[in-house]
């Protein structure tokens, strides 16, 4: 699979050194379809990696996703063994609902059980329960034994609105000031937020790459271009969209699926 | 004329998929005619894995050869995305331009290729995602067939609580829409279900002028039904956001509407609601007056527990002067509710009459059904009773009217729902005080507190409170049933039920101030 990655070195070394200062508990990547959003995310995982931080990644993609379905995904990169409060939110909601959770393990089938009996009752109860179990997460959040957790969420605009109303009452609201959660948000629409946000979240605003960046590139690619103004032609119209202009350099290729391209189109990292 | 030469053509305000789509062709050139219309048919899945690939090319291109190598080519593509714990998909913006691209200049292959991913989906019966894949398809490949599959889902999504899944539903008929490529009547099914969902969610507000468009839609292609049945629900919402005229339209049109297509069930019941409305208004006479014809109109069709209902709300409505009156209405209906919760026992959860326009399994409108007519069962037992003189008959009236609670108790636990747990268990709080099993009735209250401040339903606070103040004044505790009879009057102040302060508070603080001189 060809992903392309772009030059964004601005946005990767504020990632980077947020992982160890942590001055922003919040990161939003905002921008248009086909700013490289999604690629920029990517990179932001491989430096997780690299540096061995505990991280999760959410792609609203597949937009079936629950609120118990990032919880999941956060008590895995914690370890279910450091959420004691967790699993006594769970042992509370199982004494009116019947489901039984022991060492905080979500299977696929408790996740679908818990989901179905919050969603089957009123939103006040729903909300009820999804305080109750965000607090509990939240509070063994701070005790947890890593310096640093980092939860990645990706195509945020293809959200429920229920998850995003998660988002807005129990995620952010609980790690403003806390340190201890990165969460990163990326998508056409995120969270719009208040003032008092001001000294605890990072905005990146994507858009098209400037037209000097693409002939840097085109010179790193050593490709022949079929005409002089070929390049500036693609830049206008496409207002230097990574999406399409990756695309357009794959296609002065014999073929767009040719290996020595896809090696191309990372030589800017 | 060379594509390339073509993209230079193009205005720089080009739209946006014109400009996508002509990269696409040029992208595509060196491909074969068979590996071009394989891409463009993969486009059509929302997502794509080797399987899909393989069946498209051997099924739809009928192409015998290397099945295998072309996964490779396509995943090599520029513009292909992983979709997470699926496969992978084509970046929005080429998908976008393929799609518009493909409705506009051969529809026939867009169609024939959703006939083939319908095919596909339906092998696996038991997935609920193929199941939504399938009705993503099936909007192309035959729209009827899609509505109601679609109507079906969001019923099965609402019973089981599968919103995610009902959220995805609505994203892919929302895609279709928003592409111009949905007739009116499935556009408003997608738009229905979209509203039904942010109903569920709590968004009522939101919620509202998508399914004013849905129900405008309706109207267009003359599906009265539909209509209705949008109509009835906004009503509620439209009162819950503080319209109430908006309601009472709403309901005296969606009665009209209802009689139309002779869903006299749904006319008798709009009917009911516009009396609540009118009671809310204080409009008591015009309350009387529309819940008689309620009465006349379940009558008509045999809904005994439906026609005591509005019996009982009559008789609630203020309007009738003498209580000899108002008790001779809750004699009248107490036989019907009795009558009414038998029907609804011995009804099969799938029988016909519990078919609606409001998208709820017939299974649930059932017990819907049962829980409100115990509970106003319940109800109708407690007022007669406080009316009787012989102490004997008036305890066996509130007793019975603890066993009707009980079953509505049980109902309400097995619906989930809180709200009206909490309200069944005050109403067993109240009926235990009446009957002087103290216990019992202290026990529902804190339950019933316990249960409304999960949910903040102040109105139910303030009743627990009122409660907790009945037990200790009957146990003579007056500091401590002052101090519960105050908490639910600052309740109550806050939520403007100044009845409620009227009629059982401040008479029961006079009384305590009596007593203590």
């Amino acid at each position: 699979m060809a992903t392309v990655y772009v030059n964004r070195d601005k946005e990767l070394e504020a990632f980077e050194h947020n992982i160890a200062a942590l001055d922003w508990s919040l990161i939003l990547v905002e921008g248009e379809s086909g700013t490289g959003k999604t690629a920029l995310l990517v990179q932001f995982e491989k430096i997780l990696k690299r540096k061995a931080t505990s991280h999760c990644f959410v792609n609203f993609r597949n937009s079936t996703h629950t609120p118990i379905d990032i919880v999941d995904a956060c008590l895995r990169m914690i370890g279910r063994v450091h959420c004691a409060g967790l699993q006594e939110a769970f042992n509370a909601f199982g004494q009116v609902s019947g489901i039984v959770i022991k060492d905080n393990k979500l299977t696929l089938g408790a996740k679908i059980t818990i989901d179905a009996q919050l969603n089957l009752r009123s939103e006040q109860e729903r909300d009820f329960w999804y305080s109750q179990i965000s607090t509990a997460f939240f509070d063994d959040l701070t005790k947890a034994p890593e310096r640093c957790y980092v939860l990645l969420m990706d195509t945020f605009e293809q959200a429920s609105d229920m998850v995003q109303a998660w988002v807005d009452t129990h995620l952010l609201s609980s790690i403003r000031s806390q340190r201890k959660l990165m969460v990163v948000i990326s998508g056409q629409q995120v969270p719009v937020l208040d003032v008092e946000w001001t000294d605890h979240c990072k905005r990146f605003v994507l858009s098209g790459l400037e037209l000097p960046y693409w002939e840097t590139y085109a010179q790193g690619l050593r490709v022949q271009l079929p005409h002089p103004e070929w390049l500036k032609a693609w830049y206008f119209l496409f207002k230097g969209k990574p999406a399409a202009m990756v695309g357009a350099f794959a296609a002065l290729s014999d073929r767009g699926t040719n290996c020595q391209w896809k090696t191309h189109w990372s030589f800017c990292l | 004329m060379p594509v390339e030469d073509s993209l230079e053509l193009l205005p720089l305000d080009a739209a946006e998929e014109r400009k996508y789509w002509e990269l696409i062709q040029y992208l595509l050139q060196p491909f074969s005619e068979a590996e071009r219309k394989l891409v463009l048919a993969l486009a059509i899945f929302r997502w794509f894995n080797k399987e899909i690939t393989e069946y498209l090319w051997c099924n739809l291109l009928k192409e015998t050869q290397s099945p295998a190598t072309i996964w490779q080519t396509v995943q090599g593509l520029p513009f292909v995305e992983s979709f997470p714990d699926r496969g992978i998909t084509f970046h929005e913006l080429y998908r976008k331009a393929i799609l518009t691209q493909l409705w506009h200049d051969d529809p026939d292959f867009y169609r024939q290729t959703a006939l083939m991913a319908v095919e596909y989906f339906q092998r696996f019966t038991d997935d609920i995602s193929a199941k939504v894949e399938r009705v993503y398809h099936l909007f192309i490949a035959n729209p009827p067939e899609a509505r109601d599959s679609c109507i079906q889902l969001m019923m099965d999504f609402q019973d089981n609580g599968q919103f995610g899944q009902w959220h995805t539903l609505n994203q892919g008929g929302l895609a279709h829409l928003e592409g111009g490529r949905l007739d009116p009547g499935s556009s408003a099914v997608v738009l229905e279900s979209t509203g039904r969902l942010l109903r569920l969610y709590g968004s009522r507000r939101e919620a509202i002028p998508i399914l004013e468009k849905a129900m405008e839609l309706y109207r267009s292609i003359g599906n009265k039904e539909s209509e209705a049945g949008i109509l009835y629900s906004i009503s509620y919402d439209y009162n819950h956001e503080g319209f109430r005229e908006k309601a009472i339209k709403g309901y005296e049109r969606a009665y009209q509407l209802f009689l139309d297509v002779r869903n006299n069930y749904y006319a008798a019941d709009s009917m009911f609601r516009l009396g609540e409305m009118f009671s809310f208004r204080g409009e008591v006479e015009k309350a009387y007056r529309v819940d008689q014809q309620a009465v006349e109109l379940f009558k008509a069709i045999d809904e005994s527990a439906r026609q005591a209902e509005a019996l009982f709300h009559m008789a609630g409505t203020g309007f009738l002067r003498s209580d000899e009156q108002v008790l001779e209405l809750y004699h009248v209906a107490l036989p019907l509710f009795r009558r009414g919760w038998q029907e609804y026992y011995t009804m099969s959860p799938e029988d016909m009459r519990l078919a609606n326009p409001l998208r709820l399994s017939r299974a649930r409108m059932r017990k819907w059904r049962l829980y409100s007519a115990a509970v106003r069962e319940g109800d109708c037992l407690q007022e007669i009773g406080q009316r009787e003189q012989d102490m004997e008959t008036r305890r066996s009236l509130f007793e019975e009217s603890q066993g009707a609670y009980q079953r509505a108790l049980k109902l309400a636990l097995e619906m989930l729902d809180l709200r009206w747990i909490a309200r069944t268990r005050l109403r067993l709080g109240d009926i235990s005080v009446l009957l002087d099993r103290l216990d019992y009735a202290s026990n529902f209250f804190i339950e019933a507190l316990d249960d409304a401040l999960k949910i903040g339903h102040r109105l139910y606070i303030g009743w627990a409170y009122k409660g907790m103040g009945d037990i200790a004044f009957k146990t003579g505790n007056r500091t401590e049933a002052r101090k519960y009879y105050l908490q639910a009057r600052d309740l109550y102040l806050e939520i403007r039920a100044y009845s409620n302060i009227r009629d059982q508070i401040d008479p029961m603080l006079a009384r305590l101030d009596m007593e203590e001189g």
